[in-house]
């Protein structure tokens, strides 16, 4: 079985991201991540073979020479070997979905496992779209993952507003990764050692012809107001009010 | 072993140093990178999280850290391959001690056995030898422990009295001694243990099982809290030969192994600065007084500052020893026969650098564990934050593994013995410097170019003062500078500072070259760094000469023929660029940052 693992390079979720004065997100300080909830779904593709099923990790990044960091990383964590789909300019969900979907038809993997949505613009898009290229079942925001003994179907856990929700879906399909669907490893030394010898493949962009998308244009980033200091109240009744009327959300 | 193109050990002496050739942070690969992600996320996530029952002393806990590490690859790192470690370079090593260091006492755990309990093993032992303990050493299976000390030898520790003799039948010696302050002891499985065959000073290997070995009780230390130390009692142990690293070459073995150990406990107290910087900024912009965070309070900013260039200055000088230190140590096989010989001139290359930054790091900490505390007010006080503990836990490192007045000294005495055997020809460039200092009438304060160009001129000044102080000190036949250890102490002041000044200088002009968009960050540093290191070296100098008189003809420093070393004396005290702006500009990056900005 052959598993695709998409992974998106993002700011570290836990840095601070500033914008330059000409409104452009100020790259100096940055440190590169794999975006958290793809570092879940290679989590969950890994632990998947660990099980003892027969599997291939397949990681795929669509973006600059840079964003090789972000595959050796995924290859020491465990993925047997890496795509990066070179582009210059960043790609919106649109363009992500026949990319990947282009690499699908390639790879012909049974299982496309990535994060539910990136960090940095918190789209959550492309899973469902690239299923809906494919014309093959999807289950998102997935919090727990079964396969079949047969490897035909994969019964997955999935985490919606109500609760909790169990489907089957058959193979190949779309599946995407909650927060609570693994902790990641540690990516241990002799991993990363070995991570050097794995295959790391580029190709051109162009070259998989992807249909034309309609364009998403970035009007403008701004930086989110600083939050007010917060302030005490004395009594049920006086926090009634204050939500009432100053806060005006009840 | 083929010949090393980068200056030897001691030639931040003679010559200012090559910018681009100098390694620092920024040339860390994506690899590194990533290693040091996972000794940060390890330490972070799995060790701090139990502080408090580390803090209690709970060595079975620490025993199952060091074996979760060494599932992770992070004991085997400078273990070679063929060893069954990772062989890893002194560039990434040092990076996982620093991102190791914020729980001192599992990062002293953890250099007592990748390092000091490890290497005498690595670099005198046998290939049999190595083949049957490094694996086991660099997967945690085995933890390892240096038993060198003992109640009547520590810095002086080949004074030591354990005595090892030979059975009749030349099978085994014998093993009688106490060994003292002995960290890890608790849980290892195999002891470094240095004992007399006779005169000549040997390294044994002791397993823990061996008849006759003991332990004392626990020690009740001020810092530390974490780590098991104590004695270590061998009552005629019987050690097989097989046993014994190369008798006679004991002294070599401790020697080269604390060379190393000097290097990468300070490796960690960079990690353990930029920790303390990270945590007294977070407080110092949530605490209010006068109606302001703290954090905008002059005498703060004053200590964040100096917190910032502090460790910028010791990040300059360990990762610049790091790269130096690879390029004797990498070109070594590790399984040949004639290893050992290479290891020892290898380790022994750099001596005078490791015991630099052994003692400019430890004392960096001291003064930043105590100014954290400072910030923290009544806070830093308590154990409500994490800045009591490692003013406890630091205090350590200015007395292990060689007190600092013991490295003063050796950082001279290796100097001037390297001039004797033609190694290093400090004497000659000293006297050159005397004569171009009593020649010439320099401007009180010459034209510098810019900025940068203030770092290198300071940088070069304080180099031309300790060569003249290694030269005058020791220009009259038959003085003895071991009787005058005051001014040898105060020499290697002056030495060290030259050495600060000339790696932050080497860092700042390659970042400049590279147009490298920290290069104002670092510019910002290394002019704080220039400017504390300039006066500290005016002082040491100052503390010198005017005691020299005491070894040698009293020369009257201040009037011809040595205007110009009065000349140079003032540029190191005087300062066109006000101190106050230098630091409140660079402790508004830290503020911007959360911590330290490059």
């Amino acid at each position: 079985m052959k598993i695709l693992v998409p992974i998106k390079r993002v700011p570290d979720p836990y840095g601070r991201v500033r914008l330059t004065p000409g409104g452009h997100v100020d790259e100096t300080d940055i440190k590169w991540v794999i975006n958290p909830f793809d570092e879940i779904a290679l989590e969950e593709a890994i632990r998947l073979r660990e099980a003892g099923h027969d599997i291939e990790i397949l990681a795929v990044a669509i973006g600059t020479t840079a964003w090789e960091e972000q595959l050796r990383t995924a290859l020491a964590m465990g993925a047997d070997r890496a795509l990066l789909i070179q582009q210059e300019a960043p790609a919106d969900p649109g363009r992500i979905s026949h990319y990947l979907a282009a690499i699908a038809r390639q790879e012909q993997p049974q299982i496309i496992l990535m994060g539910k949505q990136a960090i940095d613009d918190d789209c959550n898009q492309t899973g469902q779209r690239l299923a809906a290229l494919l014309q093959i079942p999807q289950a998102t925001f997935a919090s727990r993952i079964e396969l079949t003994p047969d490897g035909t179907c994969a019964r997955v856990t999935r985490e919606v507003d109500t609760g909790r929700e169990t489907i089957e879906v058959t193979l190949p399909a779309v599946i995407t990764a909650d927060l609570r669907l693994n902790e990641p490893r540690y990516v241990a030394l002799p991993a990363i050692i070995k991570a050097r010898s794995k295959p790391l493949l580029r190709i051109d962009a162009a070259q998989l012809q992807i249909p034309p998308t309609a364009p998403v244009t970035t009007l403008r980033l701004e930086t989110p107001p600083p939050r007010r200091a917060g302030r005490r109240v004395g009594s049920v009744d006086e926090l009634i009010t204050a939500l009432r009327e100053e806060a005006r959300v009840i | 072993m083929p010949e090393t193109l980068s200056p030897a050990g001691g030639g931040f002496l003679l010559e200012p140093g090559d910018p681009l050739r100098t390694f620092s942070p920024e040339d860390f690969t994506a690899e590194q990178r990533l290693i040091g992600q996972t000794a940060e996320e390890f330490l972070r996530n799995t060790v701090l999280p139990q502080v408090p029952r580390i803090e209690q002393g709970d060595h079975a806990l620490m025993h199952r850290l060091m074996q979760q590490a060494g599932t992770l690859g992070l004991l085997g790192a400078d273990v070679p391959e063929v060893y069954g470690g990772l062989g890893l370079p002194q560039t990434t090593t040092a990076l996982i001690a620093e991102k190791l260091n914020p729980q001192q006492s599992f990062a002293l755990t953890h250099e007592a056995h990748t390092v000091i309990a490890t290497l005498p093993l690595l670099f005198f032992g046998t290939h049999e030898q190595k083949q049957r303990y490094l694996p086991r050493l660099a997967s945690g299976e085995w933890i390892a422990s240096f038993a060198l000390s003992e109640a009547g030898s520590g810095s002086d520790a080949l004074a030591l009295q354990t005595r090892a003799v030979l059975s009749p039948d030349g099978t085994h010696y014998r093993l009688t001694g106490e060994k003292m302050w002995i960290t890890n002891a608790a849980f290892a499985q195999l002891f470094t243990v240095f004992a007399r065959v006779d005169d000549r000073v040997t390294a044994f290997l002791v397993e823990r099982d061996f008849p006759g070995v003991s332990f004392g009780k626990e020690e009740h230390k001020l810092g530390m809290h974490g780590t098991s130390t104590r004695r270590v009692i061998l009552d005629n142990v019987p050690v097989p030969v097989e046993n014994a690293l190369e008798v006679g070459k004991g002294h070599y073995a401790a020697l080269c192994a604390l060379n190393l150990g000097r290097f990468k406990l300070e490796a960690g107290t960079v990690g353990g600065l930029k920790y303390l910087l990270e945590v007294c900024t977070t407080y110092a912009q949530q605490r209010r007084t006068f109606g302001k965070p703290i954090a905008q309070h002059g005498l703060i900013q004053h200590k964040l500052a100096t917190l910032c260039a502090q460790t910028f200055a010791l990040e300059s000088m360990i990762y610049r020893l790091a790269q130096d230190l690879d390029s004797v140590l990498a070109p070594i096989v590790p399984d040949a026969p004639d290893a050992p010989a290479h290891y020892h001139r290898a380790a022994e290359e750099f001596a005078i650098e490791c015991n630099i930054v052994k003692v400019l790091g430890s004392e960096a900490y001291s003064h930043a564990a105590d100014e954290a505390i400072q910030i923290h007010g009544g806070y830093g006080y308590t154990e409500e934050f994490p800045v009591a503990r490692a003013w406890r836990d630091q205090r350590l490192l200015r007395i292990g593994e060689g007190a600092n007045e013991i490295v003063r000294i050796a950082i001279v005495n290796q100097i001037l013995r390297r001039d004797r055997a033609g190694r290093l020809t400090v004497r000659d460039a000293g006297q050159k410097a005397a004569q171009a200092l009593a020649s010439t009438t320099l401007p009180a304060s010459p034209l510098y170019a810019d900025a940068l160009d203030v770092i290198r001129g300071l940088a070069e000044d304080v180099r031309q003062l300790a060569l003249l102080l290694l030269f005058q000190a020791t220009e009259q036949p038959g003085t003895d500078l071991q009787e005058m250890q005051e001014i040898a102490g105060a020499i290697a002041d002056v030495i060290c500072a030259a050495y600060a000044l000339q790696s932050v200088h080497l860092r700042c002009q390659k970042l400049r070259t590279r147009e490298h968009p920290r290069y104002p960050v670092a510019l910002l540093a290394g002019q704080v760094v220039a400017q504390d290191c300039a006066r500290a070296a005016h002082t040491a100098a100052g503390y010198a000469l005017d005691s020299l008189s005491e070894l040698v003809d009293t020369i009257d420093w201040w009037n011809e023929p040595f205007t110009g070393l009065s000349a140079l004396l003032d540029r190191l005290d005087r300062f066109d660029e006000s101190p106050l702006r230098l630091r409140r500009e660079l402790t508004a990056h830290v503020l911007e940052r959360g911590g330290y900005p490059l």
